[in-house]
């Protein structure tokens, strides 16, 4: 029995005891960790609660005073929000509390009634209720230590009471580890409230604020339906609540209004000091949160001077609703039904005078809401429509863009002036510049926060990105030509003074732009909006999961072309410690000696040596050559390349201007344009060479065996792909199968390895997981592809998928996959006959006897497995013959069944398949009494098929039923009997049968009438088939 | 050939990322070692060696070291470099805390006249103590300096300033002549360490390489002519990475002619120092420095080996299958005689491809890999401008960019002076060329060279055109004055 199981029976066994003082224990109402609750009444008997510590807990002395003293303490919070405690009372081994006793229901239960989640108002009242209980509570110093909403408890009138203080404390002594140590999940608690500083056993840390994170994990529980902590086992959420920060609220609601989610998230800090100080605290921001969900939508929208939209973004009214929310929405258009924020009828009630004082709750800002076609996708990844965003200022110009975007460059700079990097001085920046730069790191320091928190789509990330470009335009407006700043591995400053040290996660934006070389950054007036939303995508990136190897983030910031972001890296070329640093050095200082060496003297004696006819002269003769290869390259005719030789000749001796000889090398600008638009090669294109590159690479890699990193890369891809775009996946991977040319003299073999190295089990298993659903058709296209040279590795795959209902052109592509893998295979695969429908078992029955291998024959044998009679008898029919034993023992088995459907099945089959085995038994079972207690169909059925099987037999044995007749009729019988005569209508040819019928029809006392006339009708029938000899 | 309807898959990235747990491992522990070594030294100068305090730190530190080096698979190496602190060549990832005590080791540590420390994973707590007791040694008593230097510590050794290395000179302060004569002998070491790691059988891509590209386009970007002139330096650096390196500068300064997005120029630089790894991996370890003539059996496989590599390198993305098919595109097109058509002349290969074959074939010309003699650049481009098939708009790219007298060559004037011929800025053609001139007509160098233009009224003219062979002297060196 488990340890749980032991307890609550040991509990319920106290049920009808009475305490020292009068009290019954009338019934077990719940069991915790601690202690067990019970239903009692007192001697005047009023209802009441006892709750009694657990024995081995009240044996430690230290625990049993907590449990009293605090208890009694919490008792006389004298607040309505907690259990009134009558009594309390001590044994030898014993100790417990009589209470008041509560009708009503917990907010866990009350969220179950609701599908797990409650209405934003009803949460925040929870929180608001529970918070002002709290208060009271660590007023005096008093910790919960469980909030939950299992401890917290409506009433039937509407009052919120905090249950189980003190109780939780008892967990931190050493009878309590000892249990938790032999009862897990009693003794522990729920992680999925517990604080990181709980979770850590740091029972110092655990003050008023680890109730405050308890609220908002049961805020956050309440409104999501979901734990703070994902998690299957209590372990692992223990593990994720003492090592892991929160989710954000929004991640899961990301339509919340930002008033509760920064509630929400803020109680839930990992870092203690980062939660709010006090529950007063806390209940003012839910208060608030509360008061910003019921505030009414203002009429006229706030204008902000300083914006005019540019002429191409339209300015459409402002969005109805009125509280800030996280939504990203249209205000033009109108929410899915599903998004509506649920208001309950009646909501719980403010406290008189409605908000505190010291709430300052903002009016709603709202921007004009503007449709920014040509907003980054970067910053609007996510995003489902238009977001309310301040227009940008007249002079931002907008530029179409994405992830990877890239700007006008530096090319477009004066030349001279150009020399990498556009120096600005930094000691010429003002106190005023410095301050402007720094409101630009604390905005941007915020932004990242946010996208870290709610994500890059989020309406809130936006908004703080919003005044990241403010900020950044406020600091551009104070400069003469712009802001620089300088890195060191943690900080972003200027002349020492440090405008920015980020810490965790962000602290790696320094780090990684100075490893990569970066060592200062400057924006220039005229900053465009996009290059500062690339510039900011650029520096969150993580080069150890964002960045493909040949890049670093100077590498990627140079790509990006910024116009009027200007970045200056030094080259850092040299890695590795001091000596391989210092050998790189040298060897670069070597070829540049090299490059610059004085050759005074060898000159000299070269231009003696030529002066003096020592050779070496070439004329300008090549230059000739050159040019008339040119000319002739322009299709010019003999002449004019005569001419355009003579003209270059003549320039290089200066004897004519040189235009002549330019022209010859002119391209014209259209052929320019031209070659530069090829340079923007589409990736199809590029695709399908692609495509034969690789192919021919992993032959040639075949011939030295060294194909197996290769196709383990083109695998890693592939599966990547397949993850996220199965599709594209799959049509590469036929692709380059189709792409082994046929002079490979093992083609096939290499389309199967090629194939097996990309089609990964695990993946393709997703790929058929998605078979069925919207791209049903479109996948099982994709797959027919490449179905070819699928092999046994992916059957696993497919066997666990097969069974499922799909789409018949999904099934038969599976099936034909099963099919194409046979050989080898068919132990694994007849385990399907336990799974798959009639259809595909009888289709697995025939592929297998087709194989006609001892396997595939041992495999036709599970055909017993399936649950369809019908697959059944198909395999064993096919595999034993006509006479098997087993078959027959199969069948009878069936016949016999007590589902009157498989009953009939089974019957079916026989017939059809004319399972010649069957027939005696069958005879045996319509001759058993229990035949005429059969369903009339199931009657009917099985004497067909007697007479399917064999006509002979089934002539005697409707006969036989025939003739069994008798006085005392039995109405079921008599059914039979007339079955019998239809069958002899049908079958019969002796005269025997005819004299039978002949018989049956008159005898008024032995054959019932309905008996009677279906001898007639037999008679008839027979005479019509001419079969009883044209008697009458 | 592959049905390519509907074959977008490089529209969606899955491109490889460069994580590398080991080297992640170094930057997320580093700090933990430094702050390490920091206390022990510190209480070192407070306590002395005897003192508990400072055999606890030690023991602490010891293993704390050698956890780490079993980590990282080797000894533990503090580089102090141009106020940048290394953990085993990886910069320091820490807080302005940590980075503060980092530098106020440093500093102590080059008062002792050291500017690295490596532990050995063998390293004792007993090293480490002696090590505490040389370095207070060495900063407490100026005649003791030595004493960390000279001082033998079993499985530490510690390393002296150098001072090369310990000025960084900011590139903005160098004449662009210096800069790009720097990046081009940079260019060439990084491709050769490249090429020996790819030889050895390596396929990796060091984002060194893509730097070297987008470095190569910048200088490009200056307008000045000094990086033409880098390419008279083909047949004195001969390898294979000498080749890369010119084959990059000569394609950026083709491709100049239809584009100036520096994006497509790094990529066709990039295209270009790539261009031939699977010869250098087919030629195996230690061939860089021979001229490498190969069969044909080795010959043909060497485009698809090519692709084979820069395939492991990055994986499938956009912008991978671009290098890869242009790297193959290119070797098969200058083996056209020995593979046939590229695609069976189904497709026709990629323009880059084709400026990049066509590059190649001059650098063939002007640094040969059999023993014929090496021929100067107007000998190449004639040779080159008389071949069977050339595209004509592509050759004629090429040589208004290397120029009908290209940059680098040799020339008499009329009065008997020789002159080099100055490369004009990228996207001109400067015929008649610039000259400086080295020497006068008497044969005597000149002491400050003088620029002549020939294009000018009244300017001499060209004698003729001296072979390079005879020029003999360094004919970079007055370019770059």
């Amino acid at each position: 029995m488990r340890e749980d199981d032991e307890l609550t029976r040991r509990c319920r066994g106290r049920v009808g005891d009475i305490l020292g003082d009068g009290i019954r224990l009338e019934a077990l109402v719940g069991v915790g960790g601690m202690a067990a609750v019970y239903a009692a009444t007192d001697p005047m008997g009023v209802m009441c609660a006892v709750k009694i510590l657990h024995p081995e807990v009240a044996a430690v002395p230290e625990a049993r005073q907590r449990f009293l003293r605090e208890a009694a303490i919490a008792s006389t919070l004298g607040c309505p929000g907690t259990v009134a405690v009558k009594a309390v009372g001590e044994g030898e081994a014993e100790a417990f509390l009589v209470m008041e006793f509560l009708f009503g229901e917990t907010v866990d239960a009350r969220a179950e009634k609701r599908g797990g989640r409650l209405p934003e108002d009803d949460a925040l009242w929870i929180a608001d209720e529970t918070l002002a209980v709290l208060e009271l509570a660590h007023a005096k110093s008093i910790i919960h230590r469980d909030i939950k909403p299992e401890n917290l408890f409506v009433t039937q009138k509407g009052v919120l009471k905090v249950l189980d203080f003190g109780i939780a404390r008892l967990r931190e002594t050493e009878a309590a580890r000892s249990l938790a140590m032999t009862r897990t999940g009693l003794a522990m608690g729920t992680p999925a409230f517990m604080s990181p500083e709980q979770a850590l056993g740091r029972w110092a840390d655990v003050d008023g604020r680890t109730d405050l994170w308890a609220v908002g994990a049961t805020l956050f529980t309440l409104l999501t339906g979901q734990f703070v902590h994902p998690g299957e086992t209590m372990n692992e959420m223990m593990v994720h609540a003492a090592t892991s920060p929160a989710r954000s609220l929004a991640r899961l609601l990301p339509r919340a209004p930002v008033d509760l989610v920064s509630v929400v998230d803020r109680a839930l800090s990992y870092d203690r000091h980062e939660r709010f100080p006090t529950a007063n605290a806390m209940r003012e921001a839910v208060r608030a949160a509360r008061v910003a969900l019921q505030t009414p939508p203002p009429k006229e929208p706030p204008k902000r001077a300083s914006v005019t939209p540019p002429p191409h973004v339209s300015v459409t009214p402002p969005p109805r609703a009125a509280p800030r929310t996280n939504a990203a929405f249209d205000a033009t258009l109108p929410l899915p039904a599903a998004e509506e924020p649920y208001r309950p009828r009646s909501n719980p009630p403010l406290p008189p005078g409605g908000v505190s004082r010291s709430i300052t709750v903002e009016p709603p800002s709202t921007p004009p809401t503007v449709r920014l076609d040509s907003i980054p996708a970067a910053a609007l990844a996510g995003h489902g429509g238009t977001e309310p965003l301040a227009a940008p200022p007249p002079s931002v110009r907008t530029v179409p863009l994405g992830t990877g975007a890239r700007f006008r460059g530096p090319s477009a700079r004066d030349a001279v002036v150009y020399r990498g990097f556009e120096r600005i001085d930094l000691k010429t920046m003002g106190a005023a510049e410095l301050a402007a730069l720094r409101e630009l790191f604390v905005a941007l320091d915020r932004s990242l926060v946010a996208e870290v928190q709610y994500g890059s789509g989020h309406a809130e990330t936006l908004r703080r990105f919003e005044r990241v470009w403010t900020a950044a335009n406020a600091a551009l407006d104070g400069s003469a030509h712009g802001v620089a700043w300088q890195l060191s591995p943690y900080s972003f400053h200027v002349e020492g003074e440090s405008l920015w040290e980020p810490e965790a996660p962000h602290d790696r934006v320094p780090y990684a732009l100075f490893s990569a070389g970066v060592r200062e950054v400057a924006l220039t007036r005229g900053l465009l909006r996009e290059e500062l939303v690339e510039l900011l995508r650029l520096l969150t990136l993580d080069p150890a999961t964002d960045i493909p190897p040949e890049d670093d983030l100077s590498t990627l910031l140079w790509d990006a072309c910024f116009e009027h972001v200007l970045v200056h890296s030094i080259d850092a070329f040299a890695e590795g410690d001091q000596l391989a640093r210092a050998a790189f050095e040298r060897q670069v200082q070597g070829v540049v000696d090299d490059v610059k060496r004085e050759d005074e003297a060898i000159l000299e004696g070269a231009h003696r040596d030529a002066a003096h006819g020592g050779g070496g002269e070439l004329g300008v003769a090549p230059v000739a050559r050159i040019a008339a290869a040119i000319a002739e390259s322009r299709g010019l005719e003999a002449d004019a390349v005569a001419r355009a030789q003579t003209v270059v000749l003549r320039v290089t001796h200066g004897d004519v201007p040189s235009g002549a000889a330019r022209e010859l090398l002119d391209v014209d600008e259209a052929t320019r344009r031209v070659l530069a638009m090829r340079l923007d090669t589409a990736p199809i294109e590029v695709g399908e060479r692609f495509v034969v590159a690789a192919v021919r690479a992993v032959e040639a890699a075949e011939l030295s065996a060294r194909a197996g990193p290769l196709l383990d890369t083109l695998g890693g891809a592939v599966g990547r792909l397949l993850a996220e775009a199965p599709l594209r996946g799959l049509a590469f991977v036929a692709a380059l199968c189709r792409a082994v040319p046929a002079s490979n003299r093992d083609a096939s073999g290499l389309r199967a390895r090629i194939a097996s190295a990309t089609l990964s089990t695990e993946a393709m298993r997703v790929v058929f997981e998605r078979l069925g659903g919207e791209e049903n058709d479109a996948l099982v296209g994709a797959l027919a592809a490449v179905a070819p040279w699928l092999d046994a590795t992916h059957l696993p795959g497919v066997l666990q998928v097969l069974p499922s209902p799909f789409p018949a052109n999904a099934r038969e592509l599976l099936f034909g996959i099963v099919q194409t893998n046979l050989a080898g295979n068919e132990g694994a695969i007849a385990g399907l006959f336990a799974k798959l429908d009639v259809e595909l078992g009888l289709a697995l029955v025939r592929i297998l006897v087709e194989a006609a291998t001892p396997e595939a024959r041992e495999a036709v044998l599970r055909a017993v497995e399936s649950p369809h009679p019908v697959v059944r008898i198909e395999g064993l029919g096919h595999v034993e013959g006509q006479s098997s034993e087993r078959l027959r023992k199969e069948l009878r088995a069936l016949v016999e069944d007590r589902d009157p459907k498989v009953r009939l099945a089974a019957l079916g089959a026989m017939a059809t398949h004319r399972i010649k085995v069957a027939g005696p038994f069958l005879a045996m079972r319509i001759r058993s009494p229990g035949f005429d207690d059969l369903p009339v169909d199931e009657r009917r059925v099985a004497l067909d098929t007697v007479s399917r099987l064999t006509e002979t037999r089934a002539e005697a044995l409707a006969l036989e039923l025939l003739t069994e007749g008798s006085l005392l009729k039995r109405e079921a019988r008599e059914q039979t009997r007339a079955l019998a005569a239809e069958l002899l209508g049908r079958i019969g040819t002796s005269d025997e049968a005819r004299k039978a019928l002949e018989t049956v029809k008159g005898q008024r006392f032995l054959a019932s009438r309905e008996v009677r006339e279906a001898a007639t009708r037999a008679l008839d029938a027979g005479a019509a088939r001419g079969k009883w000899g044209g008697l009458p | 050939m592959s049905d390519s309807s509907g074959s977008d898959y490089l529209a969606h990235a899955v491109s490889m990322t460069a994580h590398n747990p080991v080297l992640e491992g170094i930057r997320d522990g580093g700090a933990e070692v430094i702050l390490g070594v920091y206390r022990l030294v510190k209480t070192s100068f407070v306590h002395a060696l005897e003192n508990q305090a400072v055999a606890s730190a030690v023991r602490g530190l010891g293993h704390l070291l050698r956890e780490f080096a079993s980590t990282v698979g080797g000894p533990v190496v503090l580089t102090h470099l141009q106020d940048t602190i290394f953990v085993c060549g990886q910069l320091l990832r820490a807080s302005r805390g940590t980075y503060e005590a980092a530098m106020e080791l440093s500093g102590i540590l080059l008062r002792a006249g050291v500017s690295e420390v490596a532990f050995e994973p063998t390293v004792t707590d007993e090293a480490i103590l002696a090590l505490c007791g040389a370095i207070t040694a060495a900063v407490r008593d100026p005649s003791r300096r030595s004493a960390l230097v000279d001082g033998i510590l079993p499985g530490i050794t510690v390393r002296k300033v150098d001072p090369e290395l310990d000025t960084a000179a900011d590139p903005r302060d160098q004449a662009i002549s210096e800069q790009v004569v720097r990046i081009y002998a940079t260019a060439l070491v990084v491709m050769r360490r490249f090429f020996d790691d790819i030889a050895a059988g390596s396929s990796a891509l060091p984002h060194r390489v893509k730097r070297l590209a987008q470095r190569l386009v910048t200088l490009f970007e200056t307008g000045s002519p000094t990086m033409l002139a880098m390419t008279a330096l083909a047949s004195t650096h001969r390898d294979e990475a000498g080749r890369a390196v010119q084959t990059a500068i000569l394609c950026i300064a083709t491709a100049w002619g239809v584009t100036r997005d520096r994006a497509h120029l790094a990529r066709i630089a990039m295209e270009a120092l790539l261009s031939e790894v699977g010869r250098v991996r087919l030629a195996g370890e230690g061939k860089r420095d021979r001229l490498m003539t190969l069969g044909d059996a080795v010959e043909q496989r060497v485009p698809a080996e090519s692709a084979g590599i820069c395939l492991r390198m990055a994986g499938v993305s956009y912008a991978n299958a671009q290098r890869t098919v242009a790297v193959f595109e290119a070797g098969r097109l200058e083996r056209r005689e020995l593979l046939g058509p590229v695609y069976e002349a189904a497709w026709a290969p990629l323009f880059e491809s084709r400026v990049l074959e066509l590059v190649r074939a001059l650098v063939a010309l002007l640094v040969p890999r059999d023993a014929s003699r090496a021929r100067s650049v107007v000998d190449a481009l004639t040779v080159l401008s008389r071949r069977q098939g050339n595209d004509a708009v592509l050759m004629r790219l090429l040589v208004r960019t290397v120029g009908l007298i290209p940059v680098g060559t040799v020339v008499e004037l009329a009065g008997g002076e020789w002159g080099v011929v100055l490369g004009a800025a990228a996207g001109e053609t400067a015929f008649p060329p610039k000259v400086r001139l080295v020497t006068d007509g008497a044969g005597n160098a000149l002491g400050a060279p003088k620029e002549v233009d020939l294009a000018r009224p009244g300017a001499p003219r060209i004698r003729r055109i001296v072979e390079p062979e005879k020029a003999r002297f360094n004919v970079v060196r007055p370019l770059l004055d």
